[in-house]
């Protein structure tokens, strides 16, 4: 059985995907054991309060943010700066979150969504580790042509 | 009829795709400003003859809201067209910039039909773009 949630997050990545950059990326299993992920370069967070309160976030490559800058503004650069992927991930999970929030209010009453804050680094290690009861997680890999380019992470506290 | 437009998004990625989208649309701009947020839109806004403004809400130090209630007390911005284009979906928050004087609401993720359609009525649009003028896949559409 799915997760709560899962069908919603998963349409509202689609959603900003399809309509802002054409890039086709695919769900891949959800990983529920304990992981570690590593070499991610950037991690942009959504805090989450209200209703459902706890964040989104993503994490992925400068090289996925860097495709996904040049698809969003139709220009192919070969060299971007930092701070042009740092906004482009910051957006892309703003516009997930928004999105996110938007499709759950049918089940969900009115919660608030924060400014992204964005992590960068030259490749740091993500342990995901034994989640509790009351604070679910969804961690779900997103793939291009079955190449894993993001990981989509929604952890709340379940009231 | 050469427009002067300003953009406020504290997203460059998002300033720029809009600016092509205005291009795309036919829009005789004549200059077009950016600001990230809204203390920096309001000044531009105090200082420059503008005819449109397209803006996001959540930015910090001063979100769109705030920035169009400002924009509205000021005498000669009356009439100003302000555009918001916005993730917060809420018919609480569309209604609040409806209200506040908001010609018209963009959600995000956006097409550039849909930004189109709400520029259409204001009748700056000069030609309604083939579907192709406006795909953002494409970069030699721009």
């Amino acid at each position: 059985m799915k997760p709560k949630f899962y069908d919603i997050l998963i349409s509202s990545t689609d959603e900003v995907f399809e309509t802002m950059s054409f890039i086709d990326v695919t769900p891949q299993t959800l990983i529920e054991e304990n992981i570690d992920i590593e070499n991610v370069e950037i991690t942009s967070i959504i805090a989450l309060g209200g209703e459902i309160a706890g964040m989104l976030a993503i994490h992925t490559s400068r090289a996925f943010a860097h495709e996904c800058a040049q698809f969003i503004s139709g220009e192919e650069t070969p060299n971007l700066p930092d701070q042009v992927l740092i906004d482009t991930i910051g957006e892309i999970s703003n516009m997930i979150a928004g999105t996110f929030k938007r499709n759950v209010s049918a089940h969900v009453d009115l919660f608030e969504i924060s400014l992204p804050s964005v992590i960068t680094s030259q490749g740091h290690t993500l342990s995901f580790r034994g989640a509790k009861e009351d604070f679910p997680r969804l961690l779900i890999p997103f793939a291009i042509e079955e190449k894993t380019c993001f990981h989509l992470e929604l952890l709340y506290h379940k009231r | 009829m050469s427009l002067h437009i300003l953009i406020v998004d504290d997203s460059v990625i998002i300033r720029q795709v809009v600016k092509k989208v205005i291009k795309q649309a036919g829009i005789d701009a004549e200059k077009i400003y950016e600001a990230a947020d809204g203390l920096e839109a309001l000044d531009i806004i105090k200082k420059e003859h503008l005819d449109l403004v397209l803006s996001d809400i959540n930015m910090p130090r001063m979100d769109g809201l705030q920035m169009l209630m400002h924009l509205r007390q000021i005498e000669s911005k009356e009439n100003l067209p302000v555009i918001v284009i916005s993730t917060e979906g809420s018919e609480e928050t569309v209604r609040e910039a409806m209200e506040l004087g908001a010609t018209g609401y963009v959600l995000k993720p956006f097409s550039p039909e849909k930004l189109v359609d709400q520029l259409r009525p204001l009748g700056l649009v000069s030609a309604p773009p083939p579907q192709s003028e406006v795909d953002l896949s494409n970069p030699d559409a721009f």
